[in-house]
Parts: structure tokens; C-alpha cells; sequence
């Protein structure tokens, strides 16, 4: 028996000595897991912001959780999009695999979730005898490269002949402590960014608004954003510099090593460059609360006000002109002379070697030859070209031959104004009207954007965009409720003659609209309207702004002799600002429709504005249409 | 807020002249976290377009060799002054004529001039400009080479800056 019970016994040892050997660790990690496993649970980390933070979990309108990341190597449990808990217990096993497991390229979990390692070690204090800690050294090496001290939210500003761009776009630059004070250039920029697989701006716009493109984050060289930005797009950069601890500031920048190996859909209403920007501070720091004040969408001009708004968050705004503000802030300081030199020279009529030019004072001659540089570059950008040197290098060395040490500019002027000063972006209005029958009550509301009566602070002052705008009339005698107006879409951008860069001013609009110049009890017509015309702003500052368009337009009525008229106008006009809150405007107009009802009719209308506060301000309208007359008396509240 | 107003901007696309797909900008980028080029057996095309908020719509084409970036997705440190002298090179050339500026000092930074003599550094550039931008052909890296030239014969910068990568990290 006991020779038997001896062979078996050692049978048994070898046997299971090699197994005991490889499992013991294993049953040991195992047991571990179930450790933390248990204490997650116990601690509910699951339902942690932080943890609903880091996997970007949000709720979903119907009860139950779901995350925003798309791409499912973002999640350790199959089940992680919808559940945290399961992806917490997930993310905890992960960590336990060994090495060995893992395929060749590929990273151990604890290297591609570091900000969810360090989260959870800091929950559970991990036992590094029991967890085996794996080297990571990408990682390592990526982190010391970025070595973050700071974060700047930076905030583009709308460009010229764009009215859409008003709505601008942020990215978040990681101040690092090796480019250090003064070598902004060399810090990385973190941009979220649609990958558009579409050159098709019918397409793209589609995709855009139903979220089939990926939205990824990647991360840049600030100057190349900057070249972009300040130099191929001329939009002015702000830029505000965060205040958050080195600690917070490397759980934000682990986080984004998450968040490069996955994608979310991109929504222009709600997850936009803005929407991700915001969450990557909220991981930085849990305390912020920044989306939660957006209902339905996100605004890049929004995202700068909430970040304003947060106790201490932001240490100072820094401008960062653009490449044409640099040329025009050079340009205001020029007589008439150097301006009419400057403009010879970007018509390629003037000689360097001329006597006109080398009659010049250095510093004169220098501050032409910088304005032009500036030009020079701004449309070199514009073009493809196959010489190296974009400026011409007769200008280059010209330059370079003067000792102007300051060209006597002194300071930067600032072209566009702080968005976050600029009024909200939805409005409502409230007002009190009559026109020769009868008084009236308005109510309107648009939830976008600007229009030109109003402040222009944070907007572009020669532009406006205005969507969805719907006015309610109330008649008082005749006791019936109109829809006056819906303007479904109105863009205007005036651009002011510039010698150097000569554009046409042009308008749009679609909308539902009444028929004023017609007794028809307020009828209604559909109409559209496109236009060109030019505008004039005697200098960058001057508070006075003329303007003319001819507009083809199309109007469809019920009401109207054969259902329509087709025609045109042509209109002139004038806004001018007494004082930075009174505002007035003077147009008329003369209406032609030739199609359909002929008629030839002119109009003519008064506005004036008083701002009262950053978001309200005080309307008084005068309008005549043919022979009908109307004043209106109003209050728009912004938000 | 604001939620239709994505659609404007959107609608306003069709209305817009789409004129910024014709740019010759190139911005750049070695990709992101586990996405880094190399990461990945056979290489994996990298993203570097960008989309507005505003739908601006530029697809910017790429111009970081993949030999530019490092495997934790940054740029090399000893790629650094190439890389920057190649994407800002119009800046850079402009204020070298100027004798100042931004970029100049930030490459002044890169080859490790104390903040203190950037303005001799500028000083120096703009004096040979001549020399340093020989004709409208001279690459940024052709520029470069020049500059370390002068900067090695200077008699102030040659100690205080320091052209060897290896200064650098």
C-alpha cells in the first residue's frame, strides 16, 4: 500500500509540480483580481464620475448608460459601451494579463489605459507584489516629450468672406516645460477633428449632421495649427492659458493616449471639436462641470464662455493675430504715401531700385516692405507653387539691407474682439408695433446667430447669419395670431472695398415672409433671395459702413396673380455706430417683379439699436413698403 | 442653444464658395496613442485633416515623412529644427529678413541660444541673409545648413548656441 501510495504520491508531485510551479502566480493574480474586483464593487467605483469621465459614458435618454467612443478597442468587456461596471471588472482582469499574451505590436492594457490605471490605483491602492507592473515605454517617452506645466484653451476666430466660420473652432494646447516661457511654437496642440472621406460639399455636409464621419483626436506641433490657422485661413487665435496642477494636467494627457486609438461619430450639434475639448478638462480636473450646461449643442464661442466662467480656471487671454491683421495693423500706421507705394507694389508696379521707393526713409521702406511680406505670404498660401522661397526674394534681401530695428508700431492692434464678450447665441424678442390699421404684438425667437443690429462684439461687424428665425404677430383689434416672418436661413456679408483685396459683397435668404406692400390681411408668401453688391467702410475702425446690393428674387403666394412674381431690387444703405451701444441704419430700397404680378414698388426703412448689456438690447423700427407704413418698438434678449 | 445652428452653417455650405480644398498648405501629424505610425505592422496611414467646427472644410494633405516622427507618435527631438524650419519656412524667412520675430527665436531656441541672445541671433541672420537664402530655390534644410555655418564662425553665438543635436536631450 505504501509503496503504491508513494509512486502515486510522487507521480502526483511530478505531475503537478510543474503546474503548481506555473500556477501558483496565477492563482495568487487571480486571487488578487477577486480581491479588487470585490473592493471595486464595495467602493461602487463603477459609478464614479471619474470612471463615467475616462470611458466617456453618458447618459441615454431613455434610462441606462452608453458611451460616446465608437471604435470597440476602446472597451476591455464586450459589454463596456453599455455597462461601466462590467468594463471597470474588465479593465481590472486586463491588467492582470501576462505579457506573454499579448500579440506582437500590440500594447499590455495597462500601456494603452494609463489614465484608467492610474485612476483605479489611486481607488485601490494596487499591491505591486500581487499586480505585475508592466514597462511601457512608448508611453514613457511620450509623456516625457509633452512633460506637461500648462494647458491653453485656443480659440480661432472666423475669416474673412465666411460668415459661417463665425462659429469658430478650439483646440487645446499642452504647454510643455521644455519649449518653456516664450516657445509657445513648440507645445503640442490636441485638435478633435471629423476624418471626412469627401471632397463633396453636399456630402460632407450631410455626413456631417447625420455623424457618419469618425471624429478622432490627434495631436500636432502648435506651429503647424498656427501656419494653419494665422497664416492660410488669416483667422485671429486666442489663447487662454488654464490653470490646472502638473497632476491633473498628466491624467489629461494619459487620458488623450487613450483617446488615440479610438473614434467617436462626429456631430456638428453636439459632439464637435468643442464638446471634446471640454471633456478633456473635466478629466483633468472632475470638479469642472462644463457639459453639463450644454442642452443640445455646442458652440466653439459657448465653450469659451463656460471656460471664462469657471472661478480661477483661466490665467490670462493672449491675441495672436492673424497674417492679415499683422499687414493691416501695419497699414493703419501708414500715411498716404507708403499706402499708395504698398499698393503699387502688390500690382507689381513698383521697382525696388526706383527712386520713389529708395526716396523713402529706412523706416518707411521698411514698413512697406513688411506689410507686402505679409501680403505676400497670406497669398503665396493660397496657391501651390514650386519655388521654395513664397515671398519674393528681391523683397527679402531688400529688407533685410535696412537697419529699421522697430518699424515705430508699438503694440498690436486688435482686429477681431474676445468671443467670449460677444452676446449668446439664441434670441428672443419681444415687441409692440402698429401699422396704419391697427397695433400689434411681436414675439420672436432664433436659436442662431448674429444679426447686423446687433452688438457686434465677439462677431464678425461685417457679417450675419441668422437661422430659423420665427415672428409671431399678434393683431389687436383684429384679434388674430400671423406668423410675420420665418427666416429660414439669411446670410449677408458685407465686404468692405480693400484696394488689396477687392470682393463683392453677396446675400442670401430663404424664408416665409408677409407681403407688406400688398393689402391681403397679411398674407403670406415664400420667397429667396441672392445678391451682390459692395460695401464701404472708409477705414478697419470707422463706425460708418455704406453698403448696395441688386438682388434676384423669387416670391410664391396664394395670394398673388398666377401664384408668383419674379423679379429683382436694388438697395442702398448705411449702418452707423453714434456710440459703441447706439446703433442706427438708413436703407431704401426699389422693387421690380416683371414675372408673374408685375409691380414696382420702393421701400424704406429706419432701425435703430440701443444695447442696454452684453446680451440685451433696445430696437426701434421704421418701415414703409409702398404705401404701407409700420413702426415697431423691441427688446432682444440673447443667451 | 443654438441646436439648428449647426444645420445653418451646414446649409451654408452649399452657398459658400468651396474655395479652401485648392490651398497648398500641408499641416502635419505622426498620429495618436496606440494609432502611432509603427505601431502597427505595415504602417498605418496616418490622419492629418482637420475639420472646422465651422465646416471650413480644408482636407490638409500630409507632409510629415513618417522618418519625422518618432514611434511614441511626437516628432524626433533630432528631427525638431528640420521639421520646424520646413513648416514654418515662409515665416522664417521673413522674419530673418526682418531680423526678429517668433519663429526666429524659436529656432534660436533650437539650437539652444540663451533667451538673452536672440536678438544677436537675429542681428547675425538678418546680416547674412544674403548668404543664407542664396536663391529662390534654397530649401529649409539647404537654409539650415547655412545657418549652422554662420553660427559656428560667430564669435558670441558659436558659445553661446549649440549646433550638435545631441545638446538637445
Amino acid at each position: 500500500m505504501q509503496p503504491v501510495c508513494l509512486v502515486a504520491g510522487l507521480l502526483f508531485c511530478f505531475c503537478l509540480f510543474p503546474v503548481v510551479a506555473h500556477s501558483q502566480p496565477n492563482k495568487a493574480a487571480a486571487d488578487y483580481l477577486a480581491e479588487l474586483q470585490q473592493q471595486a464593487k464595495q467602493k461602487n467605483l463603477g459609478r464614479e464620475r471619474v470612471w463615467h469621465l475616462l470611458l466617456k459614458y453618458d447618459k441615454k435618454p431613455f434610462g441606462g448608460t452608453i458611451s460616446e467612443a465608437d471604435g470597440m478597442e476602446f472597451f476591455n468587456s464586450p459589454q463596456g459601451k453599455t455597462d461601466p461596471e462590467a468594463e471597470l471588472l474588465a479593465t481590472l482582469t486586463s491588467f492582470f494579463v501576462p505579457l506573454s499574451e499579448i500579440k506582437e505590436g500590440k500594447e499590455h492594457p495597462q500601456c494603452n489605459f494609463p489614465a484608467r490605471f492610474k485612476w483605479l490605483n489611486q481607488q485601490l491602492a494596487f499591491d505591486l507584489h500581487r499586480l505585475e507592473i508592466q514597462a511601457c515605454d512608448r508611453l514613457d517617452r511620450w509623456v516625457k516629450t509633452l512633460d506637461p506645466v500648462g494647458a491653453t484653451l485656443v480659440f480661432a476666430s472666423y475669416f474673412m468672406n465666411n460668415p459661417a466660420s463665425m462659429f469658430g473652432h478650439t483646440l487645446l494646447r499642452i504647454d510643455s516645460r521644455r519649449a518653456g516661457s516664450g516657445n509657445n511654437l513648440m507645445n503640442y496642440g490636441a485638435n478633435y477633428a471629423a476624418v471626412p472621406d469627401t471632397d463633396n460639399a453636399f456630402l460632407y455636409a450631410l455626413k456631417g449632421l447625420i455623424g457618419s464621419f469618425q471624429g478622432r483626436f490627434a495631436i500636432f506641433p502648435y506651429y503647424t495649427k498656427v501656419q494653419e490657422y494665422n497664416n492660410w485661413e488669416s483667422r485671429d487665435l486666442w489663447e487662454y492659458e488654464l490653470k490646472f496642477t502638473e497632476d491633473q494636467l498628466n491624467t489629461m494627457v494619459l487620458h488623450l493616449w487613450e483617446l488615440g486609438g479610438t473614434y467617436f461619430d462626429y456631430y456638428y450639434f453636439q459632439e464637435n471639436c468643442s464638446y471634446h475639448v471640454l471633456s478633456l478638462l473635466e478629466v483633468a480636473n472632475p470638479n469642472l462641470r462644463l457639459k453639463d450646461s450644454f442642452f443640445f449643442s455646442v458652440i466653439p464661442t459657448d465653450t469659451v464662455k463656460i471656460v471664462m466662467a469657471q472661478e480661477g480656471l483661466v490665467k490670462e487671454a493672449v491675441y495672436r493675430p492673424a497674417v492679415l491683421s499683422q499687414m493691416n495693423h501695419k497699414r493703419l500706421k501708414m500715411v498716404d504715401d507708403e499706402k499708395r507705394l504698398l499698393q503699387s507694389m502688390v500690382k507689381g508696379e513698383l521697382s525696388l531700385e526706383s527712386n520713389t521707393f529708395r526716396g523713402l526713409s529706412t523706416r518707411s521702406q521698411a514698413l512697406v516692405l513688411n506689410a507686402y511680406m505679409d501680403y505676400s505670404q497670406y497669398q503665396s498660401m493660397q496657391e501651390t507653387s514650386d519655388k521654395e522661397i513664397k515671398i519674393p526674394r528681391s523683397v527679402l534681401l531688400a529688407r533685410s539691407r535696412l537697419q529699421a530695428d522697430d518699424d515705430g508700431l508699438g503694440g498690436i492692434t486688435r482686429f477681431s474682439s474676445r468671443p467670449e464678450h460677444g452676446h449668446g447665441t439664441d434670441r428672443f424678442l419681444l415687441g409692440i408695433g402698429h401699422n396704419a390699421r391697427e397695433p400689434f404684438l411681436e414675439f420672436a425667437y432664433r436659436p442662431a446667430y448674429h444679426d447686423l443690429m446687433a452688438r457686434d462684439v465677439g462677431y464678425d461687424k461685417n457679417s450675419e447669419i441668422i437661422f430659423m428665425d420665427f415672428k409671431l404677430r399678434y393683431y389687436l383689434e383684429s384679434q388674430r395670431v400671423r406668423l410675420d416672418q420665418a427666416k429660414l436661413l439669411s446670410i449677408t456679408s458685407l465686404n468692405p472695398y480693400d484696394s488689396l483685396f477687392a470682393k463683392s459683397s453677396w446675400r442670401v435668404d430663404v424664408g416665409i415672409d408677409t407681403l407688406r406692400d400688398r393689402n391681403c390681411n397679411y398674407c403670406n408668401s415664400f420667397k429667396a433671395t441672392y445678391g451682390r453688391g459692395i460695401s464701404y467702410r472708409p477705414d478697419f475702425f470707422s463706425p460708418l459702413l455704406l453698403y448696395s446690393f441688386v438682388d434676384l428674387k423669387a416670391e410664391f403666394s396664394g395670394d398673388l396673380k398666377q401664384y408668383s412674381r419674379v423679379g429683382g431690387d436694388a438697395e442702398v444703405g448705411a449702418y452707423y455706430d453714434i456710440t459703441e451701444n447706439l446703433r442706427i441704419k438708413l436703407a431704401g430700397s426699389y422693387q421690380v417683379f416683371v414675372v408673374g404680378e408685375s409691380k414696382r414698388f420702393f421701400t424704406s426703412h429706419f432701425i435703430t439699436r440701443y444695447a442696454l448689456s452684453q446680451d440685451l438690447d433696445m430696437r426701434l423700427e421704421l418701415n414703409r413698403y409702398d404705401h404701407n407704413n409700420e413702426g415697431i418698438f423691441s427688446v432682444n434678449y440673447f443667451f | 442653444m443654438g441646436r439648428y445652428s449647426r444645420i445653418a452653417v451646414a446649409a451654408s455650405l452649399f452657398l459658400l464658395p468651396v474655395s479652401v480644398f485648392a490651398a497648398g498648405y500641408g499641416a502635419a501629424g505622426c498620429g495618436l496613442g496606440s494609432m502611432v505610425i509603427g505601431s502597427k505592422p505595415g504602417a498605418e496611414q496616418i490622419f492629418a485633416s482637420t475639420t472646422n467646427a465651422t465646416l471650413g472644410s480644408q482636407t490638409l494633405g500630409i507632409t510629415f515623412g513618417t522618418s519625422n516622427c518618432g514611434d511614441h507618435g511626437l516628432v524626433k527631438i533630432s528631427k525638431e529644427r528640420e521639421v520646424f524650419a520646413q513648416e514654418n519656412y515662409t515665416s522664417l524667412i521673413k522674419e530673418m529678413a526682418q531680423g526678429k520675430g517668433e519663429n526666429l527665436y524659436t529656432l534660436a531656441s533650437l539650437y539652444q541660444c540663451p533667451a538673452g541672445s536672440h536678438q544677436e541671433f537675429g542681428a547675425m541672420v538678418q546680416e547674412k541673409f544674403d548668404s543664407l537664402v542664396a536663391n529662390d530655390q534654397t530649401t529649409s534644410t539647404e537654409l539650415l545648413s547655412q545657418l549652422e555655418n554662420q553660427l559656428t564662425r560667430h564669435p558670441k553665438l558659436a558659445k553661446s548656441c549649440n549646433i550638435n543635436l545631441s545638446a538637445l536631450n
